[in-house]
């Protein structure tokens, strides 16, 4: 009961955050520099032309009002149309976020899959060469810049070397799969296409690879630093003397020192479905970073805050699920 | 410890399983031909972001509209002056052939044109183009998005009273006094001919069907639409309902590739087979190589300076000649361009017609002279200045490095202001850059007058008239021209435009650039046209 009340209340922070949000990415938008009516009337347009596109979209409303229309259409769950695909920007996102959850979540699926046991081992053997390596790669990916790695892999990789695909997106020239989720991993194991499956995950391994490691980084150092705290506590001690297996111990170690490292993979996750956008250029991914700097570029203002929006709705639940599993993880804690 | 084992085991297997996926070939990927159709992979830094030709936004929206829709007229095929095939412009209206319309008529007096369109020419949907579908397409251009100067620039005001039906494929346009340039409109992709699908998608909110022609295209030029992935590709295939000849290349993948240095190693390493979009550096990095080559005309685009002509020390006539003799021009087109561009003497090109020649452009790099020129001013000690520059521009920046040096010399001490391309653009239309701004375009209408209205028009900002110059003659001489057929009368106040401006400076000119693409060399075939895109149908795919 008392979680339902604590998640009850959650849900409702998390609607004034989205307005919050909302309201400051809405002002924000509109004091970005650029007309979008003189853009979309062209070379030659006249004044008058350039108005009555200004009419046409309501942008000659005040901004107060165009503000309160807004939030209107978005409680209807309407983020308006994007002036250039004249789609809705609901399609438009569903077109673009599978692109960018089969990356990100691939990627971090690798990055825990592999980063916590690394930071795990490491911070058991602190003086061993493996632990130095991981110290020394913690270093490293607080330094490499994402695209910078991107850039350089697809230099080596594919126009040097010639072993990986050109960047060319998620599937190169081939058709995509027929559409059931969106992601080609999971439509072309569906639709039985092994071809396209195979192509899926050779368009993937550059830019999951880039991914993985520089953000592997934050989620192996947490571990890290997690459990060399962890094993030096007092408990650990204690169970050491009361002669508990090593095995039981490290149980102990574990369940103590995840919670934080939890904490990493979902703001890291969160981070990654708009902060992948420098890397999506590079690998030409489509995705939704793609989508938000291409309509920053043409003062597109719904998808920019539609994408604001659905960036924040995310990130904001990441930290539910955080709460939720800090539950789990941690006995200590009763909401 | 046993545990530590499995987890060394499952990170070493786990990045060799991702490095030996990344490493195995690409495939896949490429031009291929099979059973006589041949699919070209074009690399692009964006995808059009609309099929509707009155809404074009950004290069690639327009060359794809440019390859989607058929125009009414198309400027005839010639050799340029470096024997290169590209589009004849010196003979004016002269210049034009057909396209979907098959001739044209003109009365004696110059006021009535009857168009004849090509009988059973179809859009992709299957829909004849008739009559009443050019004159709607007409009526749509006057009142829609950024399409009215089209019509405005043909002489037509009101399209119910001025263009009428003749029978099923003619349409008689009569207009108040004859329009120099009334068949080369006919030819801007904004007036494009939207096949008549579009008029089936009327409502009463949307008169137009700009709600759906922002989606589809009802596509009347040699390509249609195959597919979209939004962010990733578009997929061209060759029109079957098109008039004219089949393209030689039936498939064209327009594949996103945002970042410039991909666009060259996807080029280079045969995955793609042209590229646009390129820097001077990157053009000279695939000119050496054995398998590619640059396609480069230096025809109608321009690198400019505006000059604010309406307050501070650059709105004196002289202060402005006097900067017109301290730019390095020959440093620019050497070091900026690489050679490619050339030297722009005054308001246009060369291959205007009624130019008024190399030889009346007074102003080249005379450092003294421009000394001198800015003492009698009233500034012996220079004076300071910014320049602004779009940061997605490298050209505008080397350019401006070297105005900078040369200005110095001249006691204008220039600082450079760098902004991104929205506030660049704001600032730039909105004339509210400060002293100078560099700027690059073309007009879509090879003629003078039009040009002068485009980029030296009258009125308030925003406007294309960066600078701010307002001089009554030229103003006078532009609305005389406007109204006059073609002929030796029009060209000579044509150059009578063309020496006050040389004389006034509205605009440093800094070169005539040059329009690059890159193509692999089993690609052939490329023809400059003035909308500076490329044709697909132009080109040819060796294997």
């Amino acid at each position: 009961m008392a979680f339902l009340r604590f998640f009850a209340q959650r849900l409702l922070y998390l609607l004034l955050q989205l307005l919050g949000v909302v309201t400051i990415t809405f002002f924000l938008v509109h004091l970005l520099p650029g007309n979008p009516a003189q853009a979309l009337a062209g070379q030659g347009a006249s004044p008058a032309a350039v108005k009555a596109i200004s009419h046409q979209l309501g942008f000659d409303k005040p901004l107060p009002q165009q503000y309160v229309i807004y939030v209107n259409n978005v409680l209807h769950g309407e983020f308006g149309n994007s002036i250039y695909t004249g789609q809705t920007v609901l399609k438009d996102l569903q077109q673009r976020i599978p692109a960018t959850l089969e990356l990100v979540t691939l990627s971090m699926l690798i990055g825990v899959v592999v980063g916590i046991p690394l930071g795990i081992y490491s911070g058991l053997k602190q003086r061993g060469v493996i632990s130095r390596i991981v110290f020394f790669y913690g270093m490293l990916t607080g330094a490499v810049p994402d695209f910078w790695l991107a850039l350089i892999l697809v230099f080596v990789l594919f126009f040097v070397l010639g072993w990986a695909p050109p960047p060319f997106g998620r599937l190169g020239v081939l058709t995509p799969p027929p559409h059931v989720t969106g992601f080609y991993l999971i439509d072309s194991v569906l639709s039985g296409q092994w071809d396209v499956l195979v192509s899926v995950l050779k368009y993937l391994a550059l830019p999951t690879i880039t991914l993985v490691f520089v953000y592997m980084g934050n989620v192996v150092k947490q571990a890290r630093s997690s459990v060399e705290e962890v094993s030096q506590s007092e408990f650990i001690e204690y169970a050491r003397a009361c002669g508990l297996s090593e095995r039981v111990v490290l149980r102990y170690m574990l369940r103590n020192a995840l919670a934080p490292v939890v904490t990493v993979i979902a703001i890291t996750y969160g981070f990654l479905l708009g902060g992948a956008v420098l890397v999506e250029t590079v690998f030409s991914w489509g995705g939704l970073g793609q989508y938000a700097v291409q309509s920053i570029t043409n003062s597109d203002y719904a998808p920019i805050t539609g994408f604001v929006l659905v960036a924040a709705l995310f990130m904001a639940l990441m930290y539910l699920v955080v709460d939720v599993l800090y539950a789990v993880l941690d006995p200590r804690i009763q909401y | 410890m046993k545990l530590s084992r499995w987890w060394r085991c499952g990170a070493l297997l786990a990045a060799v399983a991702l490095l030996g996926t990344a490493c195995q070939s690409s495939g896949g990927s490429g031009s291929s031909t099979s059973g006589g159709e041949k699919t070209l992979v074009y690399a692009t830094p964006a995808l059009p972001l609309t099929y509707d030709p009155c809404f074009i936004t950004g290069q690639q929206t327009a060359e794809i509209l440019t390859n989607l829709y058929s125009f009414w007229a198309y400027y005839k095929v010639g050799t340029l002056p470096d024997g290169a095939p590209g589009d004849s412009t010196q003979a004016g209206e002269n210049s034009m052939g057909p396209g979907m319309l098959k001739s044209w008529d003109l009365s004696p007096d110059g006021t009535v044109y009857t168009l004849h369109i090509r009988q059973g020419a179809k859009d992709s949907y299957g829909n004849e183009m008739t009559a009443t579908d050019m004159q709607w397409v007409l009526d749509r251009v006057s009142h829609l998005g950024g399409c009215p100067f089209v019509t405005s620039n043909m002489g037509i005001t009101d399209v119910s009273k001025q263009v009428a039906v003749v029978d099923k494929y003619t349409v008689k346009v009569t207009l108040s006094a004859p329009d120099p340039i009334f068949v080369r409109m006919l030819a801007v992709n904004n007036g494009a001919a939207v096949g008549p699908e579009a008029r089936k998608h009327v409502t009463s909110d949307d008169p137009w069907a700009a709600n759906w022609a922002k989606a589809n295209a009802a596509a009347t030029g040699p390509y249609k639409v195959e597919s979209l992935s939004p962010g990733v590709q578009m997929v061209l295939v060759s029109n079957p309902n098109f008039y004219g000849p089949k393209p030689e290349i039936t498939k064209i993948i327009y594949k996103e590739v945002p970042q410039a240095s991909n666009r060259v190693a996807v080029l280079l390493s045969g995955q793609a087979q042209a590229a646009r979009d390129l820097s001077q550096d990157q053009l000279n990095q695939i000119s050496q190589n054995k398998n590619a080559n640059i396609q480069c005309t230096t025809a109608n685009d321009m690198m400019n300076v505006a000059i604010n002509a309406a307050s501070g020390p650059t709105a004196n006539p002289q202060v402005r000649q006097a900067l017109a003799y301290a730019v390095p021009y020959d440093d620019i087109i050497k070091s900026v361009f690489n050679s490619r561009a050339k030297r722009l003497y005054g308001m246009v090109p060369s291959l205007y017609p009624a130019y008024i020649g190399d030889g009346q452009y007074p102003y080249s790099l005379d450092i003294n002279k421009a000394k001198q020129m800015l003492a009698s001013a009233g500034y012996p000690n220079g004076f300071n200045a910014t320049v602004m520059i779009d940061t997605a521009t490298p050209e505008h920046e080397r350019a401006a490095i070297l105005l900078q040096n040369s200005l110095k010399q001249i006691g204008v001490n220039l600082s450079i202001d760098t902004k991104p391309i929205a506030s660049y653009t704001d600032a730039l239309q909105g004339h509210t850059y400060g002293d100078l701004a560099i700027w690059q375009d073309h007009s879509l209408v090879i003629d003078i007058d039009y040009h002068a209205k485009l980029f030296l028009a009258p009125g308030p900002p925003p406007s294309f008239n960066f600078s701010g110059w307002l001089n009554p003659e030229f103003i006078a001489l532009e609305q005389q021209a406007v109204a006059m057929p073609g002929g030796p009368q029009r060209d000579t106040v044509l150059q009578q435009m063309q020496a006050i401006f040389n004389q006034n400076v509205p605009w440093l000119s800094l070169a005539n650039t040059p329009t690059c693409f890159a193509f692999l060399k089993k690609v052939s075939g490329y023809v400059w046209h003035t909308f500076n895109q490329v044709y697909f149908s132009d080109l040819k795919l060796g294997s």
